[in-house]
């Protein structure tokens, strides 16, 4: 019986067949690069020089154009913080500021504080990668309060770049906690992790804060720009909310 | 008994479908076109002030026994003895009125001279995981009414993907995620964080849940991450090298921050401490706040409440800008502005406006469909943590019959904490709390008596942000 075959038939299988070869190799490289683009890679880290990963975050949030965010620098007690800007610092006897910062932009500060019964200064910077959404009228009541704890000053002053990242919590994650001006949660983490990425993992990433243990020299701190920094908007302490009470009339005194 | 309660509530049907139905109109005007001139007239009579009761912290004795086994039960409405008895007077009396079409017969009928009659007593609650199944076809299922007569669609979450949210609020009220239910043996299913609901039993023999407004608090919180590195360790890698030579610094600074040309710009921008004198009129009037002086009126409306809604239970629309305060924060939140959810059917009617912060639940209806509507409203809209806030439910019997077994809860975020002794209540009712999954409280009010339609209540009780 002779071998029939179609030519039509030989004609189709092999087009089918490479076409199905193809198929799997593109599909296979598609996955490989799938696989590479979900690696954990982020653009910016807390490594970057100091008013870096703001000037991205304004580049890439609108909201951030214009806005000036409220911080609250939150020094210990009996240290002195005062702004460091054109080319000379304010004077200030006050462990506490409010200040407006933009993003973008990157604030210095000087602060004067006691280690060990040794007078020390250093100059912490402060960026904002984030802003708030406070009600119309209530944004200065509710600032960013970046708290520099004596932690911080004495690891600084050791020798150590302290690197600190202020990050909003989510309400439905949050531990009750007792509520303090002065005490800010915080952990550290490991050189291998970047506190940036970690804080952006429990939350919102809000403020830069680093304080190194470099100081200027006098020229540098009379340039214009004195240390690369910029100066902020001043702003009033916050109004301490009177707790609201319910009293009897009867208890009021007469 | 329960296919009794079918016959009943068939033969009631029929009843007001042939032969009442002038009564069934007479009811239905009395609330829909006379319900501003009813609440005016109460208005008019019911004192300007309520007499809160603060209701004692309960123990140990007074917490209810939960069931120990529901489960061969828990999809059953159970009659009590007067309630059979209720039932079965009612019908002879109905089939003995059959020939009559007078509105007295029939609301006589409904209230039945006994305030406590025709209800089941309760025996306890529990709350359970998941959700009840559908429960329509024995009188139980969930409320907001119209939101299931306009969906078509029983499993209809209704806030799932309405209420926007931020992580810089805390929020209180409405009924979040699973739906709530309460199933005949006092069971109650889908109660999540934040959820506050009221839930009631009707003389027909249904059980209802009506959820209330959502309540947002301004109230963000910040937590720090720290990393210490230690130059030293470092000192042979190239950055450190650089940083001793300051070529490192040269190099970043004279290059990426040549934008300090922007800097400078940025120096005149910051002419804008004009906002400064802004901020001078601010502390005025905070000045002022001092000065008044007037948290001292217990037993009386707080000025946060003074709403309508909240004295005499009537929605008025000049009032809807002040409920709607902080709402320019939250469109940042949200692209899709305007009237989130409008509807108008036979059935009552929800108009729910999610734009705003204190959202607005405005509930109507038309016919004599039972309805609790539950209001909520807070002190501050903005507060820091460790400051107490004052929460004020208002609940409204909005139908023409009276409701039974109202209970209101509220189970309480994680970040508000309940002020001990502070829950009070307008009319009779039994304070319960218990703990929940969120580390804060249920609160429970169980009001004693039935009440009547078109009255209501007021609570209050104070929670720490924390």
């Amino acid at each position: 019986m002779p071998n029939f075959k179609s030519p039509i038939h030989s004609w189709f299988k092999a087009p089918v067949l490479l076409t199905a070869l193809a198929t799997v190799a593109c599909i296979g490289a598609c996955t490989t690069a799938q696989a590479q683009l979900t690696r954990d890679h982020q653009l910016l880290n807390s490594k970057m020089p100091p008013g870096i990963v703001s000037q991205q975050k304004l580049m890439g949030n609108a909201r951030l154009a214009g806005h000036t965010q409220p911080v609250r620098i939150i020094a210990p007690d009996g240290s002195r913080v005062a702004i460091v800007a054109g080319g000379g610092t304010t004077e200030s006897n006050n462990s506490r500021v409010t200040v407006g910062m933009k993003a973008g932009l990157l604030y210095r500060f000087r602060i004067d504080f006691v280690d060990r019964e040794t007078p020390r200064t250093l100059y912490p910077s402060v960026e904002i990668v984030d802003r708030l959404y406070a009600p119309e009228g209530l944004e200065n009541q509710f600032p960013v309060p970046v708290v520099i704890s004596e932690n911080d000053l004495a690891q600084a002053s050791g020798g150590k770049m302290v690197t600190k990242v202020v990050y909003l919590e989510r309400s439905e994650s949050t531990v009750p906690r007792r509520p303090e001006e002065t005490e800010q949660p915080w952990f550290d983490v490991t050189g291998a992790e970047d506190p940036l990425h970690v804080a952006g993992r429990l939350g919102r990433p809000l403020a830069i804060l680093r304080i190194g243990s470099r100081v200027p020299t006098a020229g540098e701190l009379a340039g214009p720009s004195a240390f690369d920094s910029s100066r902020p908007v001043v702003l009033p302490d916050p109004v301490k909310s009177v707790p609201s009470q319910v009293m009897k009339l009867s208890d009021q005194p007469r | 008994m329960i296919q009794f309660a079918k016959n009943v509530a068939m033969i009631k049907t029929n009843f007001a479908t042939r032969c009442i139905a002038i009564p069934l109109a007479l009811a239905t005007g009395i609330f829909a076109s006379s319900t501003a001139a009813a609440q005016q007239a109460e208005a008019q009579s019911r004192p300007a002030v309520i007499q809160l009761r603060t209701l004692p912290t309960p123990d140990a004795k007074t917490m209810p026994a939960v069931p120990a086994d529901t489960a061969t039960q828990k999809n059953q409405f159970k009659l009590t003895v007067a309630q059979e008895e209720f039932f079965q007077s009612a019908s002879a009396r109905m089939a003995s009125a059959s020939q009559d079409t007078s509105s007295a017969v029939y609301l006589d009928f409904l209230s039945d001279g006994d305030p406590s009659h025709g209800f089941a007593e309760r025996t306890g609650f529990a709350f359970r995981d998941g959700e009840l199944e559908n429960k329509i076809d024995n009188g139980v299922f969930p409320v907001p009414l119209g939101r299931h007569l306009r969906q078509k669609d029983p499993r209809y979450r209704h806030n799932k993907k309405r209420l926007t949210r931020s992580d810089e609020y805390v929020y209180d009220g409405s009924d979040r995620e699973a739906r709530v239910q309460v199933d005949g043996d006092w069971n109650i299913y889908g109660m999540d964080s934040e959820d506050t609901f009221g839930h009631f039993d009707t003389l027909d023999g249904k059980r209802l849940v009506s959820p209330s407004n959502r309540v947002d608090i301004y109230a963000p919180r910040f937590s720090a991450v720290r990393r210490v590195d230690n130059m030293q360790n470092a000192k042979y890698s190239s950055q450190v090298t650089q940083f001793k030579r300051k070529e490192g610094t040269v190099l970043s600074r004279a290059s990426d921050f040549s934008a300090s040309t922007k800097q400078n710009v940025a120096l005149d921008t910051n002419e804008t401490t004009l906002k400064a004198v802004g901020f001078r009129d601010q502390t005025r009037g905070v000045l002022t706040d001092n000065v008044l002086q007037l948290r001292g009126s217990r037993e009386s409306f707080h000025p946060y409440e003074n709403f309508d809604l909240i004295r005499w239970g009537k929605h008025s629309i000049s009032e809807t800008t002040r409920l709607e305060a902080g709402m320019q924060a939250a469109n940042v939140w949200q692209d899709n502005l305007g009237l989130q959810a409008f509807g108008k059917k036979v059935q009552p009617i929800i108009v729910n406006d999610t734009v705003s912060l204190q959202q607005i639940v405005t509930v109507e209806t038309d016919d004599d469909n039972a309805i609790l509507r539950v209001t909520k409203v807070a002190s501050k809209i903005a507060a820091r943590p460790g400051e107490e806030v004052e929460f004020t439910i208002r609940f409204d019997n909005l139908s023409p019959r009276k409701i039974g077994n109202v209970t209101l809860i509220d189970n309480l975020t994680n970040r508000l904490q309940y002020v001990a002794g502070t829950a009070e209540c307008s009319i009779d009712a039994k304070f319960i709390h218990t703990d929940n999954d969120s580390s804060s409280l249920t609160l429970r009010w169980e009001i004693d008596k039935p009440v009547p339609a078109g009255k209501g209540g007021v609570i209050r009780f104070k929670c720490r942000v924390r």
